[in-house]
């Protein structure tokens, strides 16, 4: 620790913080160019510049570790002429450019230099130009698909080209030439289009780098930005939403440090399109003679409820049947199953509707082993050994991704095994390609190998004797000729896996889809948390079994009962004491019958036992294995309802289809992969005449004779803490900035 | 009694005598349309958007204008042309909200827009008097001389 004084303020700081930071702490702004919170610290702008009291030069602050007993000054009338100094030497080439430059209204350079710089310029020669097309007067280059660049606003930072090396761990931009004809550029046929790309154009501090999607489209102080989370996968990342009279024109990163530190991948910053797409679904639609027809919103809603009310008297409640989505937020999917088990009378609701295979439902005592993550986010990092198990993260989790390429740089172990060879190969020790389906038996191989080739540390094995035992005849068929037979992978690979494996200190594993949607995915996690007690790596920091789901809302999702057998929380249906105290909150009762899983209720429907479903944000005929079979079945329903943003190809089956909002204009929540509850931010009304998916649910309620008195997702959540054991403790409100 | 007969005597005709030295003096009433005044150089009427000597827009849809403006009247739409200059794909002034203070003049950058002497445009139709970019802009042929 070590304690100094900045403009007479004293703070303590550890060892080998930088002035900056030290700074920071006690809320002193000291003008940045060059810095980045994540990246390694370069000093090469010289906008930090501070005196610092026995130091006969001024100091850059970014770069210099704070002493004990150092005295710092950061407005003093030599700094203030430093910093000056400074901008007019950038300012030399720097065009006027800003009515035309993108970054207008939000760039560092205009900024600090309207607060320190000076407004006349000496320099009277002709500015510098790196001229791309003789015939144009302005000199942008396209680096990259998404990336454009004009050097002569480049004031040569390298943050950009720091970024591409150190985060995203690619080489497609850098720094040519020396002096003053140093560029930023890309190599000949090699453009900026790696996953990450789009981060460069947020980090740039002036408008050398912009997006193709955002440029010149509106000026910033135009727009309104709105705090919310990244629908597009499961890890969740925070971003903002600038926004015009209902219109997204970008998605830029919220920087929370426990989930994305500020990063975003280029699916979430540019594939934001869907939501002001002109196919999206402006009114009710009632289908008569084979067409759809515009209809109001108090039709179709009476259609809907009289459809629904008739169909249960005559068939009874167990002939209808609802499917939810993993798309739609927490609130949404718990008034969902809410509607079906109170309203329609029925358990016959789930949402998993992408596989033929579902893991059981998870029981409430183990609900954080086999569904979810046991480590955070954070963790990764600290894991000296991760294995990624059938999983391509990049294209599940790209952030997830960007954290185990940052443990893999900082020197810790990465093995990866897939069905395929992934882009992350490039950083870990070992690439296992294994044949698809055979997940099981290269991990009872390698357990074998660990137990038979005496590897083990007696003393690190987390297995009694009989756990021992069993698990010694659960791997004995598992020899290595027959385990690299059906694996394809070598046995020398294997045993080498099994060595690193019990030498690590520490181990995490990550699966991705390929395991969620394997047949024997139970079997699969079983195996992998044996194979960890076996090692010695269970209940350590850093260590576990980690399932990564893949969309925005999946965990949260299963977390609020979408599920044919529990109740929000995993409360099991028939669990008579548990089961009463939600009937007491609900005020109604509860069928203690388990109801039917997707796959069962497909199967019903097609022997003609289910009638009428209503499928809220899902799309099963695109995203379920068979289309053939889902199609016939929903063809066979009396009546089909959809609710959904766009006319998928399951709306099309529907006889009512109901307009839904996106992510953009509703409130609520996600849970995102590590079980963090994040709000959502309404930028504005539903667009047309369509409404949040919540308030429709409302609506029907209404319309059938129930009560589901909310006007806010903040009161359906606040009901979900009281009903759900997953969801005690939490508030609304607590959930704001970083969530929970 | 004093009180009404200063009234009487003095008030009355003083200020009559005001009245007949108007009477008799000549009228400064212009007979507008027929007759007009010439305006100061001061003068703010309606805008016009400037032209390069090449004859292309002078604006670059910044959008400065429209943040200064106190009325909201200007409304516009960037995008870019083949080489991926800026240029206004919109540009539109609600005549009838603008008050003629002359802001957008001084916040553009690119002495793009300016307030001409113009000031006849009534109109029969509101939408007529929101102003669009081709209305705006000068002529080709008087492209680079100052009006
Ligand atoms: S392009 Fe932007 S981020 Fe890159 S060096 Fe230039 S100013 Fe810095
Ligand atoms: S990593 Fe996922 S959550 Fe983050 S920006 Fe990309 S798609 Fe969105
Ligand atoms: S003259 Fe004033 S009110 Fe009229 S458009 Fe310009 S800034 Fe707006
Ligand atoms: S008229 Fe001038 S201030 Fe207004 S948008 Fe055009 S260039 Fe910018």
């Amino acid at each position: 620790m070590a304690t100094l004084t900045i403009d007479g303020k004293q703070v303590t700081v550890e060892e080998g913080t930088t002035i900056l930071k030290a700074a920071e702490k006690l809320e002193i702004d000291i003008p940045t160019f060059c810095f980045h919170d994540k990246l390694e610290a370069e000093g090469s702008c010289r906008m930090c510049l501070v005196e610092v009291e026995k130091m006969w030069k001024l100091q850059a602050a970014c770069a210099t570790l704070v002493s004990e007993g150092m005295v710092v000054k950061t407005d003093t009338p030599q700094v203030r002429a430093a910093r000056k100094g400074v901008l007019e030497f950038l300012l030399i080439n720097h065009p006027l450019d800003c009515p035309v430059c993108d970054k207008g209204g939000e760039c560092e350079l205009q900024n600090l230099l309207f607060k320190y710089g000076s407004d006349k310029s000496r320099y009277v020669e002709e500015k510098r130009r790196f001229i791309v097309d003789p015939q144009s007067k302005y000199d942008d280059l396209a680096v990259g698909p998404q990336i454009i660049r004009n050097m002569n606003r480049c004031i040569l930072c390298r943050k950009c080209v720091r970024f591409i090396t150190e985060i995203a761990g690619e080489a497609d931009l850098g720094t040519f030439g020396r002096g003053s004809k140093s560029e930023i550029n890309v190599l000949p046929d090699i453009p900026v289009d790696n996953p990450y790309s789009g981060n460069v154009v947020e980090i740039c501090p002036v408008g050398a780098l912009t997006s193709k999607s955002f440029r010149y489209k509106v000026r910033v102080w135009q727009t309104k930005a709105t705090p919310s989370i990244c629908p597009l996968c499961g890890d969740g990342c925070n971003v903002k939403l600038w926004t015009k009279d209902d219109k997204i024109y970008r998605v830029t990163s919220r920087r929370n440090d426990f989930v994305d530190e500020g990063f975003l991948c280029d699916k979430g910053r540019f594939g934001f399109e869907f939501v002001n797409h002109p196919h999206r679904l402006k009114q009710p639609l009632i289908k008569k003679n084979g067409k759809f027809l515009p209809a109001d919103w108090e039709e179709a809603i009476k259609l809907v409820a009289s459809k629904f009310k008739t169909t249960r008297e005559q068939s009874g409640a167990d002939s209808l049947a609802g499917v939810g989505s993993s798309k739609l937020t927490n609130e949404e999917n718990y008034l969902f199953q809410k509607f079906f088990r109170v309203v329609m009378g029925t358990n016959n609701v789930d949402h998993r509707v992408n596989s033929r295979h579902l893991l059981p439902s998870p029981s409430l005592k183990a609900k954080n082993q086999i569904y979810s993550t046991t480590n955070s986010i954070n963790e990764i990092e600290k894991a000296k050994l991760i294995f990624v198990l059938g999983c391509d993260l990049l294209k599940e989790h790209p952030i997830i991704n960007l954290r185990v390429m940052k443990s893999a740089m900082r020197g810790n172990a990465l093995i990866l095994a897939n069905i395929e060879s992934t882009r992350l190969n490039r950083f870990a020790q070992d690439e296992l390609i294994y044949k698809k389906g055979s997940e099981l038996t290269l991990i009872n191989g390698v357990a074998r190998e660990i137990i038979k080739g005496k590897l083990l540390d007696a003393d690190r094995v987390r297995l009694s004797n009989s756990e021992m035992e069993k698990l010694r005849e659960k791997v004995q068929p598992f020899d290595s000729q027959k385990v690299s037979q059906t694996t394809e992978i070598s046995s020398d690979k294997i045993k080498n896996f099994a060595n690193t494996i019990t030498k690590a200190e520490t181990v995490m594993i990550l699966c991705g889809k390929e395991i969620i949607t394997h047949p024997q995915s139970t079997e699969i996690i079983d195996s992998l948390y044996d194979f960890l007690r076996l090692t010695g790596h269970q209940d350590k920091d850093s260590c576990g079994v980690n399932l990564l789901w893949e969309d925005c809302n999946s965990l949260g999702t299963l977390d609020c009962g979408v599920l044919p057998d529990r109740l929000p929380g995993y409360i099991h249906v028939s669990d008579e004491a548990l089961r009463k105290k939600v009937e007491g909150i609900w005020n109604a009762k509860i069928p203690d019958k388990p109801g039917l899983d997707f796959n069962l209720l497909l199967e019903a429907v097609h022997q003609g036992k289910i009638k009428a479903m209503y499928i809220a944000g899902a799309d099963p005929v695109s995203e379920y294995p068979e289309e053939d079979y889902v199609k016939d079945a929903l063809e066979k329903l009396d009546f089909l309802m959809v609710q959904s943003i766009f006319l998928t190809e399951t709306a099309k089956l529907a006889h009512v289809v109901l307009p839904g909002a996106s992510f953009a204009e509703k409130d609520g929540t996600f849970t995102n992969v590590e079980r963090r509850i994040q709000k959502l931010g309404k930028a504005f009304d539903p667009l047309a005449n369509s409404k949040a998916d919540w308030y429709i649910i409302c609506m029907l309620a209404q319309s059938m004779g129930y009560n589901f008195d909310f006007n806010s997702p903040a009161q359906i959540f606040e009901e979900l803490v009281r009903v759900s054991p997953v969801h005690t403790k939490l508030s609304w409100q607590d959930l704001n900035e970083t969530g929970k | 009694m004093f009180d009404v007969l200063k009234t009487i005597f003095w008030a009355i005709p003083r200020g009559l005598s005001v009245t007949f030295k108007y009477l008799l003096s000549r009228p400064t009433t212009v007979r507008y349309p027929e007759q007009k005044l010439t305006l100061s150089p001061r003068y703010r009427g309606l805008h016009y958007l400037e032209r390069n000597e090449d004859g292309t827009e002078k604006c670059v849809c910044c959008g400065l204008c429209a943040a200064f403006c106190p009325s909201g009247c200007i409304y516009m739409e960037p995008t870019e042309d083949e080489f991926g200059e800026r240029y206004a794909k919109v540009y539109e002034i609600n005549e009838l909200r603008c008050i003629f203070c002359g802001y957008c003049q001084e916040a553009c950058p690119k002495e793009a827009i300016f307030l001409g002497k113009e000031y006849e445009f009534s109109n029969d139709r509101r939408e007529k008097l929101i102003y669009t970019k081709e209305d705006l802009l000068v002529p080709l042929e008087k492209a680079g001389q100052r009006m």
